[in-house]
């Protein structure tokens, strides 16, 4: 049995040192989430499980990367998995234009950037305000929920998403701000 | 700012290629940003599947990872090992075919051979195993001795005078040391000999079941001609005729052998025989199958013709029907007649018509009012089918009469006496 009450910092900071059961718990605790987003992004079962092994073990290389001041461990894995199902629909979407799969690629384009000043976020407080997010999230209008969408969960870039829907990218790139910052607003307010 | 417009979409994974490489650089250059305001995006953003109805991935999908793990491990190992090994190009030593042994208890100790729970620790020895197996014989021998849970340990160790000591210590046996000459396998041990080699010193082993009379690594193949001259002897019950063991056995293993190969030659044509016969049967199966689908699709063919039409007349204007029947109650003839005033097109239903005499052909006759019109003929056949045929559209009306006579095959101007069925369009 792995008895290891550890934050989620304190086990990445582990994992960064190659402790294997760390892994193991950071996996107990975060698969169904990654695996949940993988899956709405790729549908297909067999791939999403596949991309979830890919980040577990992107994980496992790759956390000395991390930014250990940011104490966000939550936004960084959330945001690799999201970023790594992304290039496995641009991949697919591309067929055999896309660019090699690197190790600088990796780190480039799939090992998230997060920002020096980032507040930190656990998995157990982004669940404890889903209610919350889910609301903030309702209260956008049809076309920014999509743009959302179209952005997050599909993987299409901002002019991808203008061809899509056949508008100007100006147009696109102002319902992506007016969106976050709309669902920002909300949330906020929601709290409040 | 322009390129604070960037990281909404930035935070949300959907900036183009170019823009992406312009904030990434914005951000490794920690040039002055609006940071506070990418963070709390990037927060949001990830906070986005937090409300997804979470699903949990299958369990093996965990193994998954250790085993990938594991894969990724023994890669970098053997990239370390191939690093070392070109750094220092010296002779294979024998010490070093006991590195599967050597790396089975090392894995033990890595920090991966602990990846998840015991399932997959039991997988990966599994895997190792199998490793394990792809050396040569001598690393078989480490790998059983491991799987029959003997605790032993191997170090080695050589010396200057070229002899290699490699000592072993065993929970049944305690500990002894094994020496093994250096510049002799450099030069006799050849890889194809020297397992040979070892593959007698792993049956030695596990024949004896014991280290102490352990003949040594460096068994060459004389020490093994030596040995078996001193194989003990043994006395003949009868006479004073000393054979040794290994006379003995030859002849038992002869006997035996024959007696298996004959049966195994046996077994063999039985089998070959049921399989042939099988074979047959279900050949003969078959052939009764096709000629049973081919009639199927026969029937089902003129059934498709005769439903198309049908179709075609019932979806026309002026559909009308005729039933014929035989005025001999005896005869279990029977036609239904569908006529499109529209079209012009009658379709003939019949069943169970009577075998026809001789070189005869049924007719199909319309009452045109002053007299009969043929419209087809055709022979008979013991099974209901559909035929079609062209019909003045003036005739196709209430009352008129229909029949279906036997004729001459050459053909009749006007319907014979021999009536099958005969009825009225309604």
């Amino acid at each position: 049995m792995v008895n290891i009450p550890s934050t989620d910092i304190d086990l990445l900071r582990r994992v960064a040192k190659h402790d294997s059961k760390a892994l193991e718990v950071l996996y107990n605790r975060y698969s169904p989430l990654l695996y949940t987003l993988i899956k709405k992004m790729v549908t297909e079962q067999s791939l999403a499980q596949e991309i979830l092994v890919d980040v577990f073990v992107i994980v496992w290389r790759k956390s000395d990367k991390f930014n250990f001041n940011s104490e966000n461990v939550y936004t960084w894995i959330v945001t690799l998995a999201r970023n790594k199902a992304a290039d496995e629909i641009r991949r697919k979407r591309f067929a055999g234009n896309a660019p090699e799969y690197t190790e600088g690629f990796e780190d480039n384009y799939i090992l998230p950037h997060l920002s020096p000043k980032i507040d930190s976020l656990d998995l157990k407080t982004a669940l404890n305000i889903k209610g919350s997010v889910e609301t903030a999230l309702n209260k956008l209008t049809d076309a920014q929920q999509y743009v959302i969408y179209l952005a997050y969960y599909e993987g299409l870039t901002e002019e991808e998403i203008a061809a899509k829907l056949n508008i100007p990218l100006q147009t696109v790139k102002s319902k992506v701000k007016i969106a976050l910052s709309n669902l920002k607003e909300n949330l906020i307010k929601g709290d409040a | 700012m322009e390129h604070k417009e960037l990281l909404y979409a930035f935070s949300l994974g959907c900036l183009s290629k170019n823009d992406f490489d312009i904030f990434v650089s914005i951000l490794e250059n920690n040039e002055p940003f609006a940071y506070e305001e990418l963070g709390e995006f990037q927060n949001l953003a990830a906070l986005l599947p937090a409300i997804l109805n979470i699903e949990t991935p299958a369990p093996e999908v965990k193994d998954k990872v250790a085993r990938k793990l594991y894969r990724l491990q023994e890669e970098i190992k053997k990239k370390k090992e191939e690093e070392q090994s070109s750094e220092k190009p010296l002779p294979l030593k024998p010490q070093e075919h006991l590195s599967p042994a050597h790396a089975i208890s090392v894995q033990t100790q890595e920090d991966i051979s602990s990846v998840f729970d015991e399932k997959v620790d039991e997988e990966i020895v599994e895997v190792r195993h199998s490793k394990a197996e792809e050396f040569e014989s001598v690393s078989a021998q480490a790998a059983d001795l491991h799987d029959s849970n003997e605790k032993e340990e191997i170090n080695n160790k050589t010396d200057d005078d070229g002899l290699e000591r490699h000592k072993i210590s065993d929970t049944e046996t305690g500990e002894f040391e094994v020496i093994t000459s250096t510049k002799q396998s450099k030069e006799f041990l050849r890889p194809p000999q020297e397992t040979q080699v070892r593959e007698r010193l792993r049956t030695d082993l596990s024949k004896e079941k014991t280290f102490e009379n352990f003949p040594g690594a460096a068994l060459t193949d004389n020490d093994v001609e030596i040995k078996k001259k001193n194989e003990p002897l043994i006395e003949k019950p009868g006479g004073g005729k000393i054979i040794t063991e290994a006379q003995i056995e030859p002849k038992k293993k002869s006997y035996f052998g024959t007696l298996v190969v004959v049966l195994l030659f046996l077994l063999l044509i039985t089998v070959v025989a049921i399989a042939y016969f099988k074979i047959m049967e279900d050949i003969d199966g078959y052939k009764l199958e096709i000629t049973n689908l081919t009639n199927r699709i026969n029937e089902f063919q003129t059934k498709v013709g005769g439903d198309e039409a049908l179709d075609r007349i019932m979806n026309s204007r002026g559909v009308y029907f005729a039933q014929l029947s035989s005025a001999d109650f005896n005869v279990a003839s029977d036609a239904k007649v569908f006529l499109s005033g529209e079209s012009g097109e009658a379709l003939f239903r019949i069943s169970n018509l009577p075998p026809l005499s001789g070189k005869s052909v049924y007719n199909i006759w319309i009452n045109t009012g002053s007299t009969f019109e043929s419209l087809v003929s055709f022979n008979a056949e013991d099974k209901p089918f559909t035929i079609g045929a062209s019909v003045r559209a003036d005739l196709i009306k209430p009352g008129t009469e229909i029949k279906i006579t036997e004729e001459i095959s050459s053909g009749a101007d006007r319907p014979g006496w021999k009536i099958i069925l005969q009825g009225a369009v309604r």
